[in-house]
């Protein structure tokens, strides 16, 4: 799917950084319209209803995470999170809250412009009526619950297969490991099973991964959870 | 060998003789030597009066004594010791009876009211102690309050052992009257007695022949220290006097673990105040490095890396980003270091000559920038003398004060900078019309880092006033902040500074000093917009 085009909402206090985004987004091709409080931001959401919404988590008015909330309470636009190094709690609970992404200040440009583009070219959920999903060289057969690797079929133990469905239809997205574990494990007590999902990641990697030390697929987000890309 | 205290112990007796031969010559003389019963019974006088001041030994001397002396001078035949009447050795026999009797009662009562005094004594200092301990808010406080009251519990001294932060026992020393002298071996003892939390020296069990006794200061839950005395007799220590000791060790023991207490309450308070402080310094500094930092990082990488899409406006209106973000943090640097140089005490005054004008218009041609969309007042009374200023500093302090007027006032909103002279002294006054400050926090805006409610979305480090403050201080003046009384909001930030006048700098220093008098409205009379 082509970017070109599409509108890009910023919700940021910062003059500077919103100035710095909106530049370079309409240098590359994007509508972008502004808001510097998480009122206004959740109002131009609403109304000019924008392919994806930059989210600024520290705002004057509310609580990042409130907005980003309200926000996914009516609409799977795809937000991606700012955050400062300071913010690691907040980051986690704006993912689990529904963010997709998240990028760290500083940032670099390039950085931010490949998050959007890979959130704007993923699937949206549940609009791929075929039953296999495709990533890169791995398919997955939704309805022969069956993995492969080219044309070599892979053997996945039932875990393994829902991790990786999971990650593959998300993917793109990152995955905090609270969502990871109570969607694959159905497990409330998630912080003490996440040691499970680090066995299960590393399983699949072997699986999947040409040099699973330097996975192309499963990603690992330090201290937040794992994304599955596309490889180019 | 008589001694100097037998002097003293014999001295009752030559007293009692004293007393009897005195009597004899007034029985004699009044006559009533006619009468014998009576002359007997006043002979009981200095007994009673003997054994109440005296006490037994020199009471039973007097009646002894009493009993010749009427033997001699009044039972017949006179002058002789011999008794013609057999039945008066029966009188004798009574009245040494009497005598006794009553020496022995008298000489009891006495003791006990010497012993009910020495109670009430310690009663008293045991009163004092309490009291005084309760109010006793350091160890040397307890260590004073403790020989305050000492004279009334031992003869002897008392010492302290108190653990200190590094959790070594340490004797608490008071002042220049530190009349303990350690032996080497007793910081052992005291470690013993500490860590066992039993009584050792003079009066227990465990080196018991030792001239100083060790008590432990236990509360309830906690051993906190050691109480050391040293008595000055060798006597033995009595049960009474062991249990004294124990009730002041007891009530030590509170008053210590009481300052003990408090102190660790106000170290915890410390740290956490420091704490706060840190974390405010470090969300400060983060935030305010972060986000120019980040305009910078963002602004280039979006130039190198989307080269081939962005016009040359886009390429200007990052590098223009590069420019303010780098600013920004060039001013925040500056802030900082120069508030490490203020709390050094490496900054120093340069006071030079100059025009008022001159360093507000250089402030704001620094602004000039931030000042773009906004008209700057400047009132400056004609004939303005020149003032011996650090106008570097000064102007440092205008340009810290009218950018925050700038920054938490809307965009338009004129400020307005009065100058004046009020006694022997420069004041000026800048005001915006912007959001204001609560005038509850007014006064906190000058402390370090302090930020208000309405300023906590604005970029800033809480430092610009402070900086203005030491400046200001350091020029023996003042600044406060209060609400803009010439607008409906906003905030005017008044300092004064003392400094002296000159009407006119003179080529060979021949100017006239001159002392403001005039009263300062009449001075507001020139009104030049500064317009940049």
């Amino acid at each position: 799917m082509s970017t070109d085009g599409a509108s890009i909402v910023i919700i940021d206090d910062e003059p500077p950084i919103q100035k710095l985004i909106r530049v370079t987004l309409r240098a590359h091709g994007f509508m972008v319209s502004e808001a510097s409080t998480g009122q206004d931001g959740i109002v131009k959401v609403s109304t000019f209803r924008p392919d994806l919404v930059i989210l600024d988590l520290g705002l004057p008015d509310l609580d990042g995470v409130d907005v980003l909330s309200r926000i996914r309470s009516w609409s799977q636009v795809p937000i991606i999170i700012l955050t400062a190094r300071d913010q690691e709690g907040e980051k986690i609970k704006a993912l689990d809250a529904g963010a997709d992404d998240y990028v760290t200040k500083p940032f670099s440009m390039g950085e931010l412009m490949a998050r959007i583009r890979a959130l704007l070219r993923r699937l949206p959920m549940g609009s791929s009526e075929d039953a296999i999903l495709r990533c890169g060289q791995i398919q997955i057969d939704l309805s022969q619950h069956t993995v492969m690797r080219g044309s070599e079929r892979i053997k996945v133990t039932p875990t393994e297969y829902e991790l990786l469905k999971i990650l593959a239809q998300n993917s793109g997205r990152v995955l905090t490991h609270k969502y990871l574990l109570q969607h694959v494990w159905g497990g409330q007590q998630w912080q003490t099973e996440s040691q499970y999902l680090r066995i299960y990641i590393g399983h699949l990697r072997k699986k999947i991964e040409d040099d699973p030390a330097r996975p192309k697929y499963i990603i690992t987000e330090p201290g937040v959870g794992y994304r599955m890309i596309f490889p180019d | 060998m008589i001694t100097r205290t037998d002097h003293l112990r014999l001295l009752p007796y030559l007293y009692v003789v004293v007393l009897v031969a005195a009597l004899t010559f007034i029985i004699h003389v009044i006559g009533l030597s006619i009468e014998r019963v009576n002359a007997a019974v006043l002979y009981l006088i200095p007994v009673l009066l003997t054994a109440t001041r005296w006490g037994r030994g020199p009471a039973f001397f007097a009646a002894t004594l009493g009993v010749v002396a009427f033997d001699f001078f009044f039972v017949p035949p006179m002058l002789s010791f011999t008794v013609s009447d057999l039945r008066y050795l029966v009188s004798f026999a009574v009245f040494l009876f009497v005598a006794i009797i009553t020496t022995t009662l008298t000489s009891k009562l006495k003791l006990q009211i010497y012993k009910m005094r020495q109670n009430e004594e310690y009663t008293n200092a045991l009163y004092l102690l309490s009291r005084k301990m309760a109010a006793a808010s350091s160890l040397a406080d307890v260590v004073a309050v403790m020989h305050s009251i000492k004279p009334a519990v031992i003869y002897g001294n008392l010492a302290l052992y108190v653990p200190n932060g590094d959790h070594v026992l340490q004797r608490v020393v008071l002042g220049d009257d530190d009349l303990w002298s350690s032996f080497e071996g007793e910081e052992q003892i005291v470690i013993w007695v500490y860590d066992h939390q039993k009584k050792a020296g003079r009066g227990s069990s465990r080196l018991g022949q030792s001239s100083r006794g060790y008590f432990p200061l236990c509360t309830e839950q906690v051993v906190c220290g050691v109480l050391a005395y040293d008595l000055f007799n060798n006597d033995e220590l009595s049960e009474e006097q062991l249990q004294r000791l124990d009730t002041i060790s007891g009530v030590c023991a509170l008053a210590v673990a009481r300052v003990q207490l408090a102190e660790q309450a106000k170290s915890v308070h410390l740290a956490k105040e420091s704490e706060r402080l840190r974390n405010i310094l470090l969300d400060s500094i983060s935030h305010e490095l972060k986000t120019p930092l980040a305009t910078v990082i963002g602004s280039i990488t979006a130039v190198i890396d989307g080269d081939h899409v962005l016009a040359d406006e886009d390429k200007k209106e990052l590098l223009l980003m590069i420019r303010e973000g780098g600013m920004r943090m060039n001013r925040l640097i500056t802030n900082l270091l120069n508030m490490v140089r203020w709390e050094t005490g490496m900054v120093q005054l340069q006071r030079r000559w100059c025009y008022i004008d001159e360093v507000i218009g250089a402030a704001l041609e620094q602004l000039k920038d931030t000042l773009a969309t906004r008209s700057v007042l400047v009132n400056i009374p004609e004939n303005m003398p020149f003032v011996f200023v650090d106008d570097v500093l000064l102007e440092q302090v205008i340009v810290n004060i009218v950018s925050n007027a700038a920054k938490y006032s809307h965009e338009g909103e004129s400020i307005e900078i009065i100058v004046m002279l009020r006694g022997q002294g420069l004041q000026l006054a800048i005001s915006d019309q912007g959001f204001g400050i609560p005038k509850e926090e007014q006064s906190h805006v000058f402390e370090k880092f302090y930020r208000t409610q309405n300023a906590n979305h604005h970029p800033g480090t809480g430092l610009g006033l402070t900086i203005c403050k030491n400046i200001v201080e350091a020029h023996n003046g003042w600044i406060k902040a209060c609400d803009n009384e010439r607008a409906l909001h906003g905030t005017t930030i008044v300092l004064w500074i003392a400094t002296t006048f000159q009407q006119d700098v003179g080529f060979e220093g021949d100017a006239l000093l001159c002392q403001q008098t005039e009263p300062v409205s009449s001075l507001l009379t020139m009104n030049r917009p500064f317009r940049n």
